[in-house]
């Protein structure tokens, strides 16, 4: 493969870049109109493996070090040029620039949900709370997908300890796994340096989840928080 | 987005569909390959999982902009009907290759499956 730059992660404008990336190359800062991206310039993608997974993880978080905002890029994000980068992110500066406030001085707690499947899965409801909508088959088949979608980012399961733990979660995010025991992930976006009392929280909490077991690891940069399909 | 998006992407999503139909029904045969059938059905299993992928593309983006209030009634229906149209031929062209959903999708080695 051609020279690329390698993105490790979005952050505000003026943010720092010191430090290497994951294969020693010198970071350097992007600017983006109303963003800057962390880069480093690599010939080749990284390999995936555990090792180069980690590395990408400690340069993310060197970086959200020195950063009050940082939305993390995936693993193996290149783009040809800065040109490349900037038209990646211009059309979707928003979108970034929500996710860029909500992020603010916050990390991330993944909480992996177990069980046994369907025991709390909600049933396929009709949703009669929303109003039918006297629409064609078109719009019919648009909503029955959104619902199904919306379906697929909730977990009942965890209601039990959600007051518990809504004093220290500012924002979440979840999916559903179709790979019992695991249920689904959890992603709660906590402030930062509250990763101690918030497994504290959750371990004292889990007792009310019956055959529901989570088990929380953390802090994270908040990976889950970065917009889908970053670049 | 404006109306004028909403009209280009229910036109792309149905030459989508056209191009599919035409690709899939018109699948050239190697000649070197001992077993033509074999490569005509990993053709169109591979188009018909791209083609999937692009869909439910399509569809998140749909629904987004539904949720943000940005299309009108009309345009909701006329991508709606666009989407379930492609979906249906993508399910079509598939059960003459013998394949199910579930089929059409790639392993991606470590980074997962596509869909």
């Amino acid at each position: 493969m051609t020279p690329g730059l390698y993105v490790y992660a979005v952050l505000a404008t003026g943010a720092r870049a010191d430090g290497t990336g994951l294969a020693g190359e010198p970071l350097r800062i992007v600017p983006c109109g109303d963003f800057a991206a962390a880069v480093g310039e690599m010939d080749d993608a990284p390999a995936v493996e555990a090792r180069t997974l980690r590395a990408h993880d400690s340069v993310v978080r060197a970086l959200a070090q020195s950063a009050e905002a940082i939305l993390p890029a995936r693993f193996g994000c290149v783009v040809k040029d800065e040109i490349a980068l900037r038209d990646a992110l211009q059309p979707r500066a928003r979108e970034l620039g929500d996710a860029l406030r909500l992020v603010r001085g916050c990390e991330q707690m993944t909480v992996r949900v177990y069980g046994r499947d369907a025991a709390g899965a909600p049933a396929a409801e009709p949703a009669a709370d929303e109003p039918m909508t006297p629409a064609g088959p078109g719009t019919d088949y648009l909503v029955s997908r959104q619902r199904e979608r919306r379906r697929a980012r909730e977990v009942p399961e965890l209601d039990p300890i959600r007051s518990a733990l809504s004093m220290l979660v500012r924002e979440e995010r979840a999916q559903r796994h179709r790979t019992p025991p695991l249920l689904a992930s959890v992603y709660h976006l906590i402030g930062r340096g509250q990763a101690a009392v918030y497994q504290e929280t959750l371990t004292r909490a889990a007792a009310a989840l019956g055959a529901v077991r989570v088990s929380a690891s953390g802090p994270w940069p908040p990976y889950a928080f970065t917009p889908e399909t970053l670049v | 987005m404006t109306s004028r998006d909403a009209a280009a992407q229910v036109k792309e999503l149905e030459s989508l569909r056209a191009e599919l139909e035409r690709t899939v029904n018109s699948a050239a045969v190697p000649r070197w390959n001992a077993d033509p059938e074999e490569v005509q059905r990993s053709v169109a299993k591979l188009v018909l999982t791209l083609v999937e992928f692009l869909r439910q593309l399509l569809e998140r983006q749909a629904i987004r902009r539904m949720e943000a209030d940005s299309l009108t009634p009309e345009e909701v229906e006329a991508i709606g009907t666009a989407l379930m149209r492609l979906e249906e031929t993508v399910r079509d062209l598939g059960a003459r290759f013998g394949l199910k959903p579930e089929d059409l999708n790639l392993d991606l080695g470590p980074l997962g499956r596509l869909l």
